[in-house]
């Protein structure tokens, strides 16, 4: 095209935040002192009657953080979050209801609003909420606790019978060690679920947390625990979302999954956080022989994310689907992607990924695939495709490949660019208007990850990816 | 290997870098300090002695700091040309030969004049413990060069390659490298498209066996509207062979038409061998289009299936895939000479190496130097 003959431009909007960009008052909530000192963290132990060992590893944490220095070399710039102006603990001071009834009036209207209460009655299994930095609500459906599912608060759980279970679990998937966010979870981690499934049991219908990060300049450190035993089956969903402020807030949790022997576990995420957060989320699961762990990822929302979601393959014909989404508008810098580490015979990873950045928004897919001497026959396929909206913005794609296994086989592929001109012109000569076919190149885009969503999260995602065709094509 | 050594660290590194726990961001490399035997033979216009000439001061080069310190401090005479319209240009660099020497060193700078045609050649073989080399070209409007790096060298030897060439519009630089042997072989290749339409196509194929190592990284900036840029990677590894290869794409806000991809293929054909990818691609321009694509992998129990009913066995086919790389190498540099001294990697890469390289060295430095003045 010449220099003489401008594109015209066609407008995606930026997504529709105003769902979630809702205040409700802090008056009268307990909030802990800006910063981050031993004393905040034994003040966060003590209000939960933690046992001893879990006060030594939010103590041993604390002193990984601060030995631990951020990588220079690599990821997005987290200058803007000073933890000096973080408080790591918030809380209506409620207790936990297990009907939407006992929630305070102004948290259960947010849930409301968020359409919790609602989905939690046409298609869940159960469903936590939580509210800065404790659960506010925690309920399962009758018929499931009678098949011998446990989902309850990860804090409850520690009280209440689960102790040894959980200490045998409790970040050793993620150790503090693993990176400095990790360290800082250890140290002030609050809320969050625990759920067991037993052996051979398979949930009709999935279980949900929501994690609300409603006051300003606050950290949310919840601490997701799961643990699928041999044969059994389940999905869990998580939603995150939080209203925008001037000032930087964190998002800090944790996610480990332990997937048993044939057993199966899909989690999906919709993420939506406001523009002023820092997403440093730290997300595992181990797959033992014949297990299968499936992810479902979508992030939105955030200004900065560091997120990648890692499989631990480590029983023979184990395997791992990663599936994602990344929608980068103006102010984001979103780093994601997963890792995938293949330790045993005849593993199987599928990871398909797609970004979308626009308005000078910058997207990131960060991968690694590391298949070992002990994967034999491992067989691996990355793929992964970004799509620039305008001239403004960023895509990069890092995919990191470490084979070591002489039998493996490992694809990779990945494409960056803008709507195909050539596509337009084929869909127009097929009798198609133009911004119809532009219309359907996008959809098609993303229709691959759409479709693995909950039908409830797909219709979110479609309405956070809103596409307002104008104008011709270039 | 001189007494005196000492450790580069930072070497290849990837510009855009990942966790560091994955070992692939760069890497470090023990290279004698003795500055003796530094600029071997090579044919071609001679330059001013140290810095390389003004024109090519400013070719952005990446095998680190300490490397490109490193190469520059023990190159004492930087050979240079300049192609023009009256007579083309081409340099040859042969490392290695320099009997009885620990280390041989050199740098090489072409420019190419707008609408011209030149070459580098760099033949790493002989008998030195380490060689290394520095080319940097600069293609002036509408000039087109091809470059050629073959590393073929004894099993205990080392090969540092620093390699950067800038085009202006409608120039076209092919750069072809094969690298057949060396205990460690690092290769840092920078490309900037600046002008408009110019392009940049490479292909690496390389082969490494027992303990070899070879370390590249490609780094190309796509700057100018409508550029294009290939990188094309083969090889095979064998038995306990390491390979890693950083490639970045960077298609650079402005550079509206460009077109950039990297392909890889790595047949791994030993149960020691590690292969390492870090295949990249930055954008910050809408109107482009960048791809990758990598298989990395044994042969399939189909493929061996079809073979075996052709009489093949894996090691028949693992063989043959080396071999190819290495007929390649000497098909393409299109000389007997070549082909022999590749024929002697493949053959005798054992005790009797050095002195096969020294025998084959002579051979191929006085044919290629031989061909060089006839041209001139």
């Amino acid at each position: 095209m010449s220099e003489a003959t401008p594109r015209k431009r066609s407008e995606v909007a930026d997504v529709d935040r105003s769902l979630y960009d809702f205040v409700k008052s802090e008056e009268g909530y307990e909030r802990f002192d800006d910063g981050l000192s031993e004393e905040v963290v034994r003040e966060i132990s003590a209000k939960k009657d933690e046992p001893a060992w879990m006060l030594d590893l939010r103590l041993r944490s604390l002193d990984i953080y601060e030995h631990t220095p951020m990588p220079a070399n690599w990821g997005p710039s987290i200058e803007g979050l000073d933890m000096a102006h973080i408080s790591t603990y918030v809380t209506a001071g409620s207790e936990q209801a297990t009907s939407w009834d006992d929630v305070p009036e102004d948290i259960k209207d947010t849930f409301e609003r968020l359409g919790i209460p609602e989905a939690e009655r046409t298609s869940l299994a159960g469903v936590g909420a939580q509210y800065d930095s404790e659960l506010v609500y925690h309920n399962m459906r009758e018929e499931v606790a009678e098949l011998g599912v446990v989902y309850s608060g990860i804090e409850e759980a520690l009280h209440e019978g689960w102790e040894d279970v959980i200490r045998e679990h409790f970040m050793k998937l993620v150790p503090p060690t693993d990176h400095k966010f990790a360290a800082l979870h250890g140290a002030v981690w609050s809320g969050g679920s625990f759920v067991y499934v037993p052996a051979g049991v398979s949930l009709p219908y999935p279980l949900q947390s929501y994690f609300r990060l409603n006051a300003a300049g606050a950290g949310q450190f919840e601490h997701t625990l799961i643990i699928v035993e041999p044969g059994a089956d389940l999905h869990f969903i998580e939603g995150c979302s939080a209203p925008k402020y001037n000032v930087a807030n964190l998002h800090a949790g944790c996610v480990e999954l332990f997937v048993g022997k044939g057993a199966r576990l899909r989690y999906s995420t919709i993420e939506n956080w406001s523009k002023n957060m820092y997403n440093l989320n730290t997300k595992r699961a181990r797959v033992e022989e014949d297990g299968a762990i499936e992810w479902v990822s979508g992030s939105f929302g955030s200004h900065v994310s560091y997120l990648y979601p890692s499989s631990l393959l480590m029983g023979a014909r184990s395997s791992c689907e990663f599936t994602g989404i990344t929608f980068a508008g103006g102010g984001q810098d979103l780093d994601t992607g997963c890792k995938v580490h293949l330790a045993a015979p005849d593993t199987r990873a599928s990871v398909a990924t797609k970004s979308i950045s626009k308005g000078g928004g910058v997207s990131t897919f960060r991968s690694s695939v590391v298949v070992t001497p002990a994967a034999e026959r491992a067989k691996v396929s990355v793929s992964c495709q970004s799509l620039m909206l305008d001239d403004e913005s960023r895509s990069d794609t890092i995919p990191a490949m470490d084979v070591r296994s002489a039998t493996a086989q490992v694809g990779h592929e990945a494409t960056i660019g803008r709507i195909s001109d050539d596509t337009i012109a084929y869909l127009m000569s097929r009798g198609i208007g133009e911004d119809e076919a532009r219309t359907m190149v996008v959809n098609g885009f993303a229709e691959p990850i759409s479709k693995e969503l909950p039908l409830e999260y797909a219709v979110e995602m479609n309405n956070l990816i809103k596409l307002e065709m104008e104008g011709a094509i270039g | 290997m001189s007494e005196r050594t000492t450790v580069l660290t930072g070497v290849d590194a990837a510009r855009a870098q990942t966790w560091n726990r994955l070992g692939i961001n760069e890497t470090t490399l023990e290279v004698p300090t003795d500055a003796g035997a530094a600029g071997s033979g090579a044919a071609g216009a001679a330059g001013a002695a140290g810095e390389p000439p003004a024109w090519a001061a400013d070719v952005r080069l990446i095998a680190g700091a300490e490397a490109q310190g490193w190469l520059d401090e023990l190159t004492s005479e930087p050979v240079s040309g300049v192609s023009c319209a009256e007579e083309p240009h081409e340099i040859l660099a042969f490392l290695g030969d320099v009997a009885g020497e620990p280390l041989d060193v050199s740098a090489a700078s072409l420019l190419c004049e707008a609408g011209t045609e030149g070459a580098v050649t760099v033949i790493a073989a002989g008998e030195a413990a380490t060689t290394a080399n520095t080319c940097r070209l600069v293609l002036e409007a509408g000039a087109t060069a091809t470059a050629d790096i073959l590393v073929a060298r004894p099993k205990d030897a080392i090969h540092v390659q620093s390699f950067g060439a800038t085009l202006a519009e409608d120039a076209s630089l092919t750069l072809r490298v094969w690298i057949l042997g060396a205990a460690k072989t690092t290769l840092a290749v920078a490309c900037d498209l600046e002008g408009a339409r110019s392009s940049f196509a490479s292909e690496l194929r390389y082969l490494a066996e027992g303990e070899e190592c070879v370390d590249i990284t490609y780094d190309v900036r796509q700057l100018g509207r409508d550029t294009k840029a290939a990188i094309g990677a083969s090889g095979v590894l064998t038995d306990r062979a390491a390979k890693t290869l950083r490639a970045s794409i960077d298609l650079v806000r402005g550079c509206k038409g460009s077109v950039g991809s990297e392909s890889e293929t790595v047949l791994v054909a030993g149960e020691g061998v590690r292969n390492k990818t870090l295949p990249v691609i930055l954008c910050s321009e809408d109107d482009v289009q960048g791809d990758h694509g990598a298989t990395i992998g044994s042969l399939s129990p189909e493929q061996m299936g079809f073979l075996s009913s052709r009489g093949l066995s894996e090691e028949d086919v693992v063989a043959l895939a080396g071999q190819a790389i290495v007929d390649d190498a000497a098909s393409a540099l299109g000389n007997d000479a070549l082909a022999e001294i590749v024929g002697w990697t493949r053959a005798a890469r054992g005790p009797e190496a050095a002195a096969q390289a020294a025998d084959a060295g002579a051979l191929i430095h006085g044919t290629l130097c031989d061909e060089a003045s006839k041209e001139d």
